[in-house]
Parts: structure tokens; sequence; C-alpha cells
């Protein structure tokens, strides 16, 4: 007969959801997502700058009197500047609308956000970002694309002009 | 036959989770856990096994004489040095290596030469090179370089070297570096002395983005107007020469900034006498240069309450409208210090306080500021309590400062350090009613560079790391003191480096790891600052916990207070010194490019069988009643279908009375024999479990990122209370993958969160809750927010603005 001697733990419920698939100085770097939406064609676009950076570069750029923190105009004028040096279009150059959606700053940075449509089975997305790049020259852009297949990311510099990720393996 | 088979699955788990760790050619296994020694250096008698400096332990150490000469009006600094060099090491030196950093500037420079077009390396302005629809083109701030360069003529003009006895020494310039051949081979122990004149053009900081230059004001009262000289990088400096290197020449490409030997300064600076100078090291000479009246306010400033001028915005602002046409000679002697820096202008206010810090080696520390009226009352407010502040930090978590005067000085750059002097750029801005004003991001901008520059003359001026070779090891550490000093400062303020600012560039697929030498860093802001800074805010906060990471982080500083650590050697402290292996976080956090991203897939409740089946089978029959009925016949019933049992009444036997959970004497008779055959110790632990009727569930995770990480566990009950429980990384050692792990509790779950506090940079805070939750995203969040912010607009009133035209304003520094 079979006599246990040790105390074992019976299942009852088994929730079986599986999710496994599913500087204090001017740093000179941006970090931009591009997060797709499962099963949709809309694409939402956030912009992060440093508050550092963007007053300064605003300096630089416009011989303004800036302050990102507490001035509307200076915020949407920083605004403006990134939504134009930030494009998207598809094969044969043709361009993607850019909607605006808003600005804000929190903690140590400041957002700038974005939405774009694309068509659903688009083979491939051009991406330009060359913000502040015209400021300094060392100025890097990251831009991590998410919820298209595996994320991708593209580094733009100063010499980068317009690159390309392929959203379906060839 | 159930509960054999149940058992075997649980087995199963942990027999599953076991692999060789030596298998890591084959299979899936990665040793995460794998010992760093196989990597790092093997300890010897200069560096120990512990991380602390060997028994044999020495360095160069190298003296200056050095008198200069600025000639304002022409921007040219002109100086000769005696350099004093001795032989600590167990070699004999037949040359010695110089670094000429303002060679870096000339046209034939390895930096200037290998400059790509619109390329990343070079710091300054930007050019852009076509592309596609786009023409190529040059900023105007590159146009401005290219102008500079050909008006003038960047570069060291070395002549003279000779050794004590005046008789030349053959020397061959090679870019920004020079050998210097001995006219003898000098032996350990021994001492040479070299004597050189150079001179050079002072660059213009804005123009070429040197770290250093003179900035000019044209709009300054005087014709013609006046500049501020911040000098660095100003001399034929010997490079280092050390145990694992032996000499450091590698050259100054722009990027990776510097290492020297230790030593004493004895620095002679002629300039206009109506100029201030600030410099590395105690003057001399005060009664040659300064005031009675400024000397008795130096003593004033000794115990003051806050800064006290030496110099006066008055004062300053006076002598901005002239220019003298003598000049006079400041003197200063700096001690034990591996650089030497200064500054000068006739447009800098002074203010100086006393920090009575106490202790034997350095009780007073004279905080000083020099800044124009450009930096005016931004710089009159904060730069010299900033200064205090962050003595009163970083000497709690390392040692006290240990050099007379700790100074920050306004000019043309950003922020840079250097022994016992910073220079940091924060400044007001000017309006048309001759006011000045500054942001509250200027604000932030001063406070937080002043604490991160002079958090520098901790490290690595004093804690002498390569910084051309690891920035990480410089910018990194200080980027966390300095996160630690600004969170004591204000915390309303943003200071430092939130785990969460980094998950973005963590898992971003371009990325080297941080152990990469500085030159060829892809991304240096978070690479060498903002990475190490979150990695080592975890290390603390998370991993060893305060007590331990604080000990252990002095101790770094202490043993390498005035010597030349490396990486290992920090690792193998930090390890040693708090009983901790972090080998697995130096290896995935510093050799890696992995992130962290830990899943909680699955929560499995389990219950403790009482064996009893009194109790088992009615447990059962509850379970099964409590399924879901069956939808077919749900329907039947709906339909009014009469089942044969209730139409054949009459015709029952005695199952229809029992059901298969009831329980028999036969199965009461097995448990009975069952407790007759347990231990005494087995029968009680029984019983007590079966009291307890405890909760148990089993967690499964993934590590997606591959960075092994503790797993930090919120537990939400359904009597709403909320525990928080850890389980260490070790968790990972030999299922790098997934892991499973049991947990005991008291009261029935409703939630499990991984990381509610967002404190490890997990990446995907999604798959952290169990059962899921809907997480909006960034841009949904602030429409949410938004859409409440646009209510309150009052449109009715705004729609009636007229538009006007935007007034375009004068323009002044």
């Amino acid at each position: 007969m079979f006599m246990p001697k040790f105390f074992h733990l019976t299942c009852i419920v088994v929730v079986a959801i599986y999710a496994g698939n599913a500087e204090s100085h001017e740093q000179k770097t941006s970090v931009t997502v591009l997060l797709a939406h499962e099963n949709t064609s809309s694409l939402q676009i956030s912009h992060r700058f440093n508050l550092h950076d963007a007053e300064h570069a605003l300096n630089e750029l416009f011989g303004s009197k800036s302050d990102i923190i507490s001035d509307l105009d200076t915020q949407r004028l920083f605004s403006l500047y990134v939504q134009e040096h930030f494009a998207l279009r598809m094969t044969n150059q043709l361009p993607i609308k850019v909607n605006f959606v808003g600005h804000e700053v929190e903690g140590n940075f400041f957002w700038v956000y974005q939405e774009a449509s694309i068509p659903p089975s688009i083979p491939q997305l051009e991406i330009f970002s060359d913000a502040l790049q015209s400021v300094w020259k060392r100025q890097t852009n990251l831009v991590n694309v998410e919820g298209l297949g595996p994320l991708q990311s593209l580094r733009f510099t100063i010499n980068s002009g317009w690159k390309t990720i392929l959203l379906k393996p060839l | 036959m159930i509960s054999r088979i149940l058992v075997l699955t649980f087995t199963l788990l942990f027999t599953t989770a076991h692999a060789s760790p030596v298998q890591q050619t084959k299979g899936d296994f990665v040793d995460k856990f794998r010992q760093l020694e196989e990597i790092l250096p093997t300890p010897n008698r200069y560096r120990s096994a512990s991380g602390e400096p060997g028994r044999d332990y020495w360095q160069q150490e190298v003296d200056y004489k050095i008198t200069a000469v600025l000639d304002e009006s022409n921007r040219h600094l002109s100086a000769s040095q005696q350099i004093s060099y001795t032989n600590n090491s167990p070699e004999t030196l037949k040359y010695l290596w110089l670094q000429l950093e303002q060679n870096r500037f000339k046209a034939d420079s390895m930096a200037e030469m290998s400059g790509d077009f619109a390329g990343i390396g070079r710091r300054g302005p930007g050019t852009k090179s076509n592309n596609g629809d786009a023409p190529a083109g040059i900023s105007f701030g590159e146009l401005r370089r290219q102008q500079y360069y050909a008006d003038n003529e960047p570069g060291y003009e070395i002549s003279g070297v000779r050794d004590s006895n005046n008789k030349p020494l053959p020397n061959i310039v090679v870019g920004a570096q020079m050998r210097i051949d001995l006219p003898s081979p000098l032996k350990p122990g021994q001492t040479t002395l070299i004597k050189m004149d150079y001179q050079f053009n002072i660059l213009e900081e804005d123009a070429v983005s040197a770290r250093a230059g003179y900035e000019h004001f044209p709009d300054d009262a005087r014709e013609g107007g006046n500049d501020i000289f911040l000098l660095a990088q100003w001399f034929p400096r010997v490079a280092a020469y050390s145990d694992y290197e032996a000499w450091h020449n590698k050259e100054f490409l722009g990027r990776g900034e510097f290492t020297l030997e230790f030593g004493d300064y004895d620095v002679s600076l002629t300039v206009p006498d109506d100029h201030i100078v600030a410099a590395t090291g105690v003057l001399q000479n005060p009664k040659n240069v300064l005031s009675k009246q400024q000397r008795q306010r130096l003593v004033t400033a000794q115990n003051a309450p806050r800064p006290v001028f030496i110099v006066t915005a008055e004062e300053a602002l006076e002598k901005e409208k002239t220019a003298s046409a003598s000049s006079q000679t400041w003197r200063f002697e700096a001690k034990n210090v591996r650089d030497f820096a200064w500054s000068s202008s006739r447009k800098f206010m002074w203010d100086a306080k006393g920090h009575q810090q106490g202790g034997e080696d350095q009780p007073l520390v004279m905080a000083m500021s020099f800044f124009p009226k450009e930096g005016g009352d931004l710089w009159a407010k904060y730069s010299t309590e900033s200064v205090i502040h962050t003595m009163d930090v970083y000497s709690r978590y390392s040692f006290d400062y240990p050099y007379p005067v700790a100074q920050s000085v306004n000019g043309p750059v950003g922020g840079m350090e250097y022994p016992m002097i910073t220079f940091n750029g924060p400044r007001t801005t000017w309006h048309e009613d001759g006011t000045r004003t500054y942001t509250q991001a200027e604000k932030r901008f001063l406070i937080g560079v002043v604490i991160h520059e002079i958090g520098h003359i901790y490290f690595p001026m004093i804690v002498n790391s390569d910084e051309r070779q690891w920035t990480w090891m410089d910018e990194g550490l200080n980027s966390f003191l300095d996160g630690v000093a600004g969170r004591e400062w204000d915390p309303m303020i943003p200071w430092g480096v939130e785990p969460r600012d980094v998950v973005d560039y963590m898992k971003s697929t371009v990325q080297v790891p941080i152990m990469t030498q500085s030159d060829s860093v892809l991304r240096l802001g978070p690479n060498a600052y903002t990475k190490p800074a979150v990695a080592l805010n975890i290390l603390r906060e998370v991993v060893m916990g305060r007590e331990l990471f604080d000990f252990a982080f002095k101790e770094y500083a202490q043993r390498w207070k005035y010597k030349r650590p490396t990486p290992s050697d920090f690792f193998r402290t930090m390890e040693e010194a708090s009983g901790v292996d972090l080998d697995w976080f130096w290896h995935g956090w510093f050799y890696t490019t992995d992130h962290v991203d830990i899943s909680l897939d699955k929560v499995s409740e389990l219950r403790l069988d009482t064996k009893d089946p009194d109790i088992d089978y009615a447990r059962r029959r509850t379970e099964e009643a409590d399924k879901p009925s069956s939808l077919f016949l749900d329907r039947n019933k709906a339909d009014g279908s009469v089942l044969w049992i209730d139409k054949n009444a009459d015709i029952s036997d005695f199952y229809d009375k029992n059901d298969r959970f009831t329980v028999t004497n036969k199965e009461r008779n097995k448990y009975q024999q069952m407790l007759a055959d347990l231990e005494p110790w087995e029968r009680i632990a029984l019983e007590r479990a079966v009291k307890e009727d405890k909760h148990y569930y089993v967690l499964e995770f993934s590590n997606l990122g591959g960075l092994v990480m503790p797993i930090l566990l919120q537990l939400t009950y359904e009597n709403g209370e909320v525990e928080d429980r850890y389980i260490p990384a070790e968790i990972w050692r030999r299922a790098p993958h997934q892991v499973k792990k049991l947990i005991v509790t008291d009261n029935k779950l409703s939630s499990v969160t991984v990381d509610a506090g967002w404190e490890t940079a997990d990446v995907n805070v999604h798959n952290n809750h169990y059962p899921r939750k809907i997480i909006p995203s960034r841009i949904d969040a602030y429409k949410a927010k938004k859409s409440k912010d646009l209510v309150r607009r009052d449109i009715m009133h705004d729609m009636t603005t007229e538009l006007k035209e935007p007034k375009i304003k004068p323009n002044k520094k």
C-alpha cells in the first residue's frame, strides 16, 4: 500500500493565463518612443528631452530668453521645434501625417506627444529625427520602436538623415 | 493515485530547474553568477584581491614649478616650467611621455584628422552631410569654429627642453603627446629634473569647446569689452605611469578626459593688475595682490554665516570700465594634487564662506565663488552655498575634504572639474530694463552643476581613476553621489537619476557595455553617467541596503584616496567590505547590455491536503460544487426538460444518496494507520499545519531582459492588507530564464505586483502585475489629464483675443 511519508500540495486553482508573450549637465540626448498599439494602426510618439537641454537649445536657436519650466510660450516654441524636427514616411518617400497631441513638463524632462496612423501592413517605416543637432554636434536622439514586432532602436546623430526599420522579416 | 501524480509533478518542477553550470556551450543555460575572477586582472603585490592597494603599491610623483604670463590683449600665454619627476615604480625609465592637450586643436592632430564630417566624435558645433533630399550643411557654430581656426594658430610652441644642467634633451612631439628622452635611465627611487618653455594662443571656448579658454564680453563699458580666462590643460603635463598600464599615453581626442600623477605645484601667474585670479591651491602672496580690505573680508568670511564678498558687485563693475596697463604676479602653492587649473578676469566678483568641517586633516575649508555680473544674484545666492553643501554630504560618504579651498568659477565652460577649482556655466538673463533674472531650470542647473563639479574634486581628483579609460568611474560614481546631495538639498526638485529614467536606453538595441573605453562609447551620457548612477542607486536601495553599501563605498573612497583605482578595485572592495557576492551584478550591469524585464507569468493557488478523508473529501465536494454549471444542463432546465430520475423517482439506490465524495471506513482506517505510522515529530507538524490551514501559492517568473535582479514582491490580500516581500537575485542562479517561488500566507491573495515602486529599472511594467492590469500609455494618460485641463479654459473670452505680431526684443549677453 502506498503510504506517503511527506505532505504535498494539491493544486486546486490554476489561473492559467500566460503573459510571457507579451547631468546636472546638458545631456545632449533625447529619447523618442514610437509605440504601436497591437492590432491597430495607431502609432503613439513621445519625445523626451532634458529640461536644461531644451532651455539652453532655445536660447542658442532663437536668441530668446527661455523659461522652459514656467513660461507657456517657451514650452510651445520648443514643442513646435521638436515637431518640425521629427518625421515619418513610408516606402517611396510617401509622408505619414504626424498629429500633435500635446506637451508637458514632468520631472527633469520636457515631453512632446504626437500620433500617427500607419497602414496595417506596411513593410517598413522611415524615420527622421534631428532635433538639437544643429545646436550641439554631440546631440544623439534615440528612437525606440515598440509594438511592431521585437523592439528596434535607431540612433540619430547629426549625420543620420532618414533611417529605415523593416517591420516584417524579408 | 492522484496523490502520487501530484507529488511527481511537484518534484519535477525542481528537477527541471536544475542544470549543470558547466554546460555553457550546450543548451540554453547561462551562468549569470559566474565569478568575476575570470575577467578581472589577477591580484598582485600592487593591487590585492580584496580591492585594496597591495603591500607594494606605488605611484609616481610629479612636482611642477611654473611661471606663466597672461598676455590679455593677444590672448596668449607664455610660460616656463620645471618638472621634478620621481620614479617610484620598480622599473627603470628611459623616457617620459607628456600630454600636450593644446595640440589636440591643431589641424594635424589625431582628433582633427580623424574627425568624421558630420560624425559624432567631436565636441562642439555641428556639421551635417547631404542625405537624400536634404543638402549638406554646417551650422553657424561650425562656421565660427572654422573661421576661428583660420584666424588663429592653436597648439603649443615648445622650446628649451633641457635637463637640470640646462643641457638640451632629445624629444619628439607625436600629435598631442610628447616623448622626452632622459639623459640617463631613471632608476627606481630616483628623481629627475626637466625644464622647458612653452606658449600658446588661448582658445575661444565658445568657438571650439575646449573645456577651457577665454570668453569675450563685447558689451562691457570698457571699449573693446573684457574677457574671462579659464586655463586648464594649459601646461605640458607628464602622463600617468601605472602598475597596470605603464605609460597612459593614449592621445587626447577631445572626449576621454584626464588622469595625471599627484604632486606639489608652485605656480606664479602674472596677469593684468586689475584681474582677480582663482586657482588650484593657496595664494602665497596676498599682501602683494589683495588690498587690506579684501584680506580683512577673507578673515571675516571664515566664520560668517553667509558668504562674504571679497570683491563686491559694485567693485567688479567699476573695474570692468577700464583696463590697467601694468601687471602683477599671483603665486599659488598646491600640495598633493593631480592637476592645476586657474582663471583670471577683471570682471570677477568674489565671495567666500568658511566651511568649518572640523576633523584633523582640514578643519577649515574656504568655499569661494568667482563670477561676473552675468552670473548675478543666481551665483551670489547659491554657488558658494552649493560648494559647502557638496562637501558636507560627500565627506559623509567618503572622507573629509582634504584641501584648504573649494572654488566655483563662472565662465564659458558648462561644467568642468579640477583640484580645488571648478568651472560652471549657468547665468542670469539680461532684460531691457537692465534687470537680470533666472529661470527655475537655470537655478536647478547651477545648484546641480556646482554639486556635480565640486563632487568631482573627490572623484576623480582625489580618488584618482583614469577618466580617459573608464569615464563611469568618476562620472557614474559622482552622478550617484550628486543625486544623494541634491535630494538632501530639496527633494521637490527632481534630482539625480531614477531607475525609470534609464529604461528606454537600457532596452534599446544601440548601446555598448558600461565597461567600454571612453572614446568608443556611443552615447556617453546614458552610458557613463546615468546607467552606472542608476546601478549604484539600485545596489544601495534594493540589493545591499544602505548600511552595507555606504560602509563599502566609504571604504573604497578611503582606500583609494590619493591613489589610482581601477574598476576591479572598486568591484572587489564593494564585495569584500560588504560581504555580499556582487559578481552577478557587476557582470550584468557593467559588462553586458542586458536590461531588466522580469515577468510574473502565472500564480497558482495550492492547498495542503490534511490526509483526513472527512476533511479532504468534503473539500473536494465543495470544489466540485463551486465549478460553473454546465451550459447544456442549464439550457435543458430552461427549456423545461424533466429529468429521467425525476420522472421515475420510485427507482433509486445507494448511489443516489451517497456521492463519490462519501467517506468510508476504508479511507478512515487508512488515515488512522497513516497517523499511527508517523514519527512523533511528523504527527506534530501535520497537526499544526492542518490547524493553521495556510494559503500556498506558486509564483512563476520569466527573466525576459537577461539581467538577473532581486524580485520585489508586493502582495495584496483580499482583506485589503498589503505586504512587501524580497526574493534575492540568487533565485536565478541555476535557472536564469524561468523560476518559481512558493509563498505561504495567512490570508488569501487578491493580487501580486513585481517592483511596484519602479526601483529596479524594469523596462516593462505591463507584465509585472498579476492579474494583469490595464496600464495606459504615456500619451493616453496625458490625454486623460489634458481633457480635464482644457475644461478650465475660458474659450469664450480667449476667442476675442486679437492676433499680434511678435515683438523683436534686443538681445544682450
